[in-house]
Order: C-alpha cells, then sequence, then structure tokens
C-alpha cells in the first residue's frame, strides 16, 4: 500500500504554485433565489423533514438513518428515477484485508443492448459493445464499473443507489458493482477507502466469475464515495494495478481541510452545509491518526497526478464541494490526465441521487453515460466519412 | 414529439407562426428585410436574448476580402480588466486579448452581426477575448463559397495586422460560430491547416451544419421547431444557386466530408437534441475525436436549433453559455486558466 509522503507545507506551496486554491469570492450567493422550484422545494423539505441531516444523530439514529431506502414507488421514482427493469442484481460480499467483510451490490445488464440513452443516437447509444455474442457464440464479458456510494462516510447504503447503478448498467452496457464499505465512526479512516481499493482488486480478480472483464474497469462514486473513487485510483496507480480505464467522480468530496473558496461562500447551501460537513470530517477522521491534508482522505492534496486514467468531475454549483472537484479536475488536466469538468448550474450537492428534482439531472446521467461508455468500449477509429450510424458508433 | 420545454415550446410556437416569416417563401426584399431586424436591447427582449455586459466595447473595423471588396466586422473588446498575459512584445505593453473570430448563423442567407450582441458581447467579457463579428457576403446575392471566402480572409486579416490594430493578441485566435457560422469557423481551421497558417488555438461550434448534402439528417426532427427539412433545402437552394459550382459533400463548403481531420485545432461542438442537424455535429465531433483532435462534445436536450439565441427561452442557456466561455477561455489563456467558477454569471 503505498502512500505519497510528502510534507503538508511542500504540499501547500505547490498547490498554490499550480493556481489553486485560490481567494474567495467577496459576495455569498443568495442560493434559493439560484435554484429552480422544483430544486428548492425538494432540498426544503429534505433539509426541514428528510432522513439524512447527521447533525444530532447518535449511534442509533446513524443505524437508523443508514438503514433507510426510499420505495420504489411513484411519487418517490419521479425524483429518484427508477430501477431498470433491464438490469439483475444480486449480492455478494468479499474479505477485506482486515478480514471483515464488505458486502457489494451487483447489476447485471439482461436486456438487448441499450440503444439510447435519451432518444438521440450518439447520447450515449451507440450499439453496444459488451454482452454481445462474441465470435465463438459466447456472450462477450461486459466491462465493470465499481461504484461507490455517497453520505459523508458516515451514512447511506447501496440499495439507495438502485436507480442510478442500475441505469448506468442498462445504458454503459456494463456490470456494475456497488461497494458497501465500511462507514464511520465505527470505522474510521481511511478504512473506508481501504475498502474500496479491497473492492477494486477482488472486482478484478473475480471478473470472470462475475462475467466482467477484467481489462476494462472503471470508478465511480459521488460526493464521499467520489473522493474514495478518486483515492483508490491514486493507491491502485502506485500500485501498479489493476489498471483503471476511467474515473467519473460525481460532486466529489477531494479535500478535507475545506480550503477551496465555495466550502465558505456556500457554507449555507441546502442539503449540505459546512456544520454537516464539519460532523461527517470528525466521525471519519477524529481518532484515525491521518491528517486532513492526507492524500487518502484528500486526494486533490496529492503531488504528482501524472498518468492518472482519464477523468470526468461533475459538480453542483450550489455546493460548498465545488471547487475542490473543480480544482481535481484543473489539477489532473494540469498534470496531462484527459479530463471532462462541467459545473452544473442551478442546482446543489447530491442531484444525481434526485435528477427529478432538478432540470440537470437528465443532462448530467446523458453526460456520465456517454463518458463511461467512451472508455469502457473503445471502438477502432474510422477512418473515412462513412453512413451516419457507423460513425456514430465509434 | 419529444420533451421540450413549456417556455421554448411557446417561444419557438411564436417564432414559427411568422413574426418574421419564413425563408421558404420569402423573396430577395423580404430576405433584405429580414437581414435588418435586430432584437431591441431592453426588456423583454433581453430576457429572451441574454443582455449585453455593460463592460464590453462595441466597434467596427473593415477588412479587405481576396476580390478587393470592404467588408465590416463588430468588435467587442472588454473593457477595466487587462487580458490575461502580456503578448510576448515589450515588458510593459498595455496587454493584448487573445481573439474569437466569430461568424453568425443563417443559413449563409439571412441574420447579421448586430443579433449576435448579447452573445458575442458575453464571450468578450467571460473568455477575456476581443470578438470580432465578420459580416460576411451572403446569398443569394453571393452563392458558395464566397461565405467561407469572407470567412478565411477575415481570419487572415486579423493575423496580420487586424488583431494588433484593435487591441488584439494575433498569436491566439479562436474561431466560433452557429449553425451557418459553425460550418464557417470550421472550414476556416481547415484552411488554416492547407495554408500552413494562422494558428488556430481552439474552436466552438455551436448546432454547425457540416454536411450539405444532407446525409444525417434526423428524420425524426425533420419538423422540428425553429429549423425543418424545408428551411434547410430553401437555404441550400439560394447558397447553391440555380448552376451549382460545387458538390454539396465538396470539403470546400461540406467540413465533414473532408479526408482527413488529423491536425486540426481542440474543438467544442454543441448540438440541440431537437434538432434536424445534430447528428452530422454529433458525427463530425466523432471524427474529430478520432483523428486525434482534442474534442468536447455535448448534446442538449431539452433544446432546439438556434438556442445560443435565445438562452432566456431554453432550461440549458446558462449552461451551455458556461460550458463555451470556460472552453474558449481555457484554450485561449492556457497559462492562467482559472476555475469554471470565475465566470459564473
Amino acid at each position: 500500500m503505498a502512500r505519497i509522503a510528502n510534507a503538508p507545507r511542500q504540499a501547500v506551496s505547490r498547490l498554490r504554485r499550480s493556481g489553486m486554491p485560490r481567494a474567495a469570492r467577496p459576495h455569498v450567493v443568495p442560493v434559493a433565489a439560484e435554484l429552480p422550484l422544483r430544486t428548492a422545494v425538494f432540498a426544503a423539505v429534505m433539509d426541514r423533514f428528510g432522513a439524512h441531516s447527521i447533525i444530532g444523530l447518535d449511534e442509533a439514529g446513524i443505524a437508523r438513518a443508514r438503514a433507510w431506502v426510499p420505495p420504489q414507488r411513484w411519487p418517490h421514482t419521479w425524483i429518484t428515477g427508477r430501477l431498470s427493469r433491464q438490469v439483475a442484481v444480486t449480492e455478494d460480499s468479499f474479505e477485506a484485508r482486515d478480514g471483515g467483510r464488505v458486502g457489494v451490490r451487483i447489476y447485471t445488464p439482461t436486456g438487448p443492448p441499450a440503444t439510447t440513452a435519451d432518444g438521440a443516437p450518439a447520447a450515449g447509444g451507440a450499439p453496444a459493445a459488451g454482452g454481445e455474442p462474441a465470435a465463438g457464440g459466447e456472450r462477450a464479458a461486459y466491462p465493470m464499473v465499481v461504484f461507490f456510494h455517497g453520505g459523508g462516510y458516515v451514512l447511506g447504503n447501496t440499495r439507495l443507489y438502485d436507480p442510478l447503478c442500475s441505469f448506468l448498467a442498462e445504458q454503459v452496457s456494463a456490470l456494475v458493482v456497488s461497494v458497501d464499505y465500511r462507514m464511520a465512526p465505527e470505522h474510521r479512516a481511511p478504512r473506508a477507502a481501504h475498502d474500496a481499493i479491497d473492492g477494486v482488486r477482488w472486482v478484478h480478480a473475480e471478473a470472470a466469475r462475475l462475467g466482467g472483464e477484467p481489462t476494462r474497469i472503471a470508478v465511480c462514486g459521488d460526493s464521499a464515495g467520489g473522493g474514495i473513487a478518486a483515492v483508490a485510483t491514486q493507491v491502485l496507480l502506485d500500485a501498479g494495478g489493476p489498471p483503471i480505464a476511467h474515473q467519473a467522480l460525481l460532486y466529489p468530496a477531494t479535500d478535507a481541510t475545506r480550503s477551496y473558496p465555495s466550502a465558505r461562500e456556500h457554507a449555507r447551501a441546502p442539503v449540505l452545509d459546512a456544520r454537516k460537513i464539519e460532523v461527517f470530517s470528525r466521525h471519519y477522521l477524529d481518532s484515525s491518526g491521518l491528517a486532513p491534508d492526507d492524500p487518502l482522505v484528500s486526494p486533490v492534496w496529492r503531488v504528482d497526478l501524472a498518468g492518472l486514467p482519464p477523468a470526468l468531475v461533475q459538480t453542483a454549483d450550489l455546493d460548498p464541494l465545488r471547487d475542490e472537484g473543480l480544482g481535481y479536475a484543473e489539477r489532473l488536466r494540469a498534470a496531462g490526465v484527459p479530463v471532462r469538468a462541467t459545473n452544473y448550474l442551478r442546482t446543489v450537492h447530491g442531484f444525481m441521487s434526485f435528477p427529478g428534482a432538478t432540470v440537470v439531472g437528465d443532462q448530467a446521467r446523458l453526460e456520465l453515460v456517454t463518458e463511461l461508455r467512451r472508455h469502457l468500449h473503445p471502438t477502432p477509429a474510422p477512418a473515412l466519412p462513412r453512413p451516419v450510424q457507423a460513425v456514430l458508433a465509434d | 414529439m419529444a420533451w421540450l420545454p413549456l417556455r421554448t415550446r411557446l417561444f419557438t410556437t411564436l417564432l414559427d407562426r411568422g413574426v418574421r416569416g419564413s425563408i421558404i417563401d420569402m423573396d430577395l426584399a423580404e430576405i433584405q428585410r429580414s437581414r435588418a431586424f435586430t432584437a431591441p436591447l431592453r426588456r423583454p427582449f433581453t430576457w429572451i436574448t441574454g443582455a449585453v455586459p455593460r463592460d464590453v466595447r462595441i466597434g467596427d473595423a473593415w477588412f479587405t476580402t481576396r476580390d478587393g471588396v470592404g467588408r465590416q466586422v463588430r468588435t467587442y473588446l472588454p473593457s477595466g480588466r487587462t487580458g490575461g498575459q502580456p503578448s510576448g512584445a515589450a515588458r510593459g505593453a498595455p496587454a493584448a486579448y487573445p481573439v474569437v473570430v466569430f461568424f453568425h448563423g443563417g443559413g449563409w442567407v439571412l441574420g447579421n452581426t448586430r443579433m449576435y450582441d448579447p452573445l458575442c458581447a458575453t464571450i468578450a467579457a467571460r473568455a477575456e477575448a476581443l470578438v470580432v463579428s465578420v459580416d460576411y457576403r451572403m446569398a443569394p446575392e453571393h452563392r458558395a463559397p464566397t461565405a467561407v471566402h469572407d470567412a478565411v480572409d477575415a481570419t487572415r486579416w486579423l493575423a496580420d495586422e487586424g488583431a494588433a490594430r484593435l487591441g488584439g493578441d494575433p498569436t491566439r485566435i479562436a474561431v466560433c460560430g452557429d449553425s451557418a457560422g459553425g460550418n464557417l469557423a470550421a472550414l476556416v481551421c481547415h484552411a488554416a491547416l492547407d495554408d500552413g497558417g494562422p494558428a488556430i488555438a481552439h474552436q466552438a461550434l455551436i448546432y454547425p451544419g457540416v454536411d450539405l448534402s444532407m446525409s444525417m439528417l434526423v428524420r425524426e426532427h425533420a419538423n422540428a421547431p425553429v429549423l425543418t427539412q424545408a428551411k434547410i433545402e430553401a437555404f441550400l437552394r439560394h447558397y447553391f444557386g440555380p448552376d451549382p459550382q460545387l458538390s454539396p459533400r465538396d470539403p470546400s463548403i461540406s467540413p465533414y466530408w473532408r479526408e482527413s481531420l488529423r491536425g486540426l485545432p481542440p474543438a467544442l461542438v454543441q448540438t440541440a437534441d431537437l434538432d434536424p442537424l445534430r447528428d452530422e455535429g454529433l458525427a463530425y465531433a466523432a471524427r474529430l475525436t478520432a483523428a486525434g483532435v482534442p474534442t468536447r462534445v455535448t448534446n442538449y436536450l431539452g433544446a432546439v436549433h438556434g438556442f445560443a439565441s435565445f438562452p432566456g427561452m431554453t432550461l440549458i442557456g446558462r449552461q451551455a453559455t458556461l460550458e463555451l466561455v470556460t472552453e474558449l477561455h481555457r484554450h485561449l489563456h492556457p497559462a492562467g486558466s482559472p476555475t469554471a467558477t470565475q465566470w459564473h454569471e
């Protein structure tokens, strides 16, 4: 387990030299006025009555909050999206490095190869490469996406992400393996990251049994899960494998020092505010022995990002974590990593879990599917103009 | 029809009901009247088109085409701030802005530079660049490929002397255009590559028309709002004229049909999901990517052709503008690219 040992002070100066962090903008954006009505209403309801406010929760409360999953029926599915019918869901588990067992939830496409994400042929709608019968008549292996859910290293569960993970399995035409990593406060840092790394290794080792292709693995995660995905990618690079083809980071937590301007600018944003971040961080970091700028908990603080796999970074504009996501994208790009970053306007932290309550949910899902497909289903480049369907398949 | 936000549906219905008539049955006088139209820069119009940022100075200049005709350009210069890095010249000299050469849309027949004041001025302010919008000659008075030649000549003039005279940096030039203007912007990149210059740092193509043979026309959106197959055919009839000198697949007017796209500048391609031109834009982006050109492509859902001209009547207008200025800024200010948030509104 290689970890970059770097003096924090040196890292600070290098970060500063590479342009990050920057001074805060002077004014605070009036968040409610920036939001579409549906998002403002949803966020207000969640903040008032939602099950996932961490503040003041004791261990029993945390356990109850973790067990909560919205019912798979309307009106809930209008907000969260629905579990795809073209996907089979199974459960499994693996043994982590400390001997503990970690569950996984596996989403296997069962339907015909996806054709469209939204009706547009090229919009993630290229004919699926994985899952189609191979030359020998056998079903070819699927590429794999290892997913890490959000929840501040404390809350959340894999079932909560059934809509998103099954959507990815179906639309990317990939095997999605959602890791039920162990959480704080019972398990302090870097246990969640270690479970994530062990999870990727297990997926790689068990690929044949799962029906996956071990050479085509992407990682994906949102919020704390995005941070974990970024950390796992870094550690696996140092360890020499397994190779990661793509990292899709959704409003990731990359900086536990919260040095970026949006941490202050949007300190009172809906869904995730500075007080909740503080409580989550304490649960994860207290008595862990890790400094907040340790790359194992703050991937943006790693000095050398060269050689990391291509990345998609999606951020929410009205999110305290916005600038640490964009900052990580900017640092990756400066290190020569192919990066696509999109800052979604008029939305808040966590929006991929409630796409129906936003106006950008479908657009963001389309982008995520398109990027994962592009990196997991590489096809030979066309040399000459060809009829459109053939070209779009590229 | 596919999903379209209510405000977009209402606005495009009004637009198509013929406030300004349709190209299909316009004669030359009507075309010329239509070209003269611009929406006033005051509310409620700016709710639809977007406003012109106050700290941008709008001016004009002239250049001479290869056939000796003087044509006008409309210039948008940010004021107040300095344009990034000094352009290599003497230290202490005033910093020069990078240049965005802009080509308006309108099927090579309609449109004018003033109509694009909100978009061009926004690019100037947020991408911190001198924007030069070219008043290229249009059909039916001037058939293909006059518009292409004017676009190429304007870009050459800027690189040679125009940029420096207007406060721009001739070593950092990007091209941008929407619809027919996207076609011209792509072709300027081809010409620059073939002629060995000027160096183009970035091409931003907004729902571009890249295949004049219409082989990739999206059939299910052939009767979409704003732009229909019948209108495209009418535009092309004007552009080609009764006695076409060029095949619709001639790469000098149809960028998609160029043999090799290798070596072209980094690209942004934005398409509208409910646009008959969607698939040719996406296909061109796919070919650019396959040719090793760093390409960012985004297909905007719930959007129709022309959305950059009426961002306020869409749900994705601000998002698309942010992407456009972010990409232009990143490629025109390579040394000091700030985070996207610095220009967010």
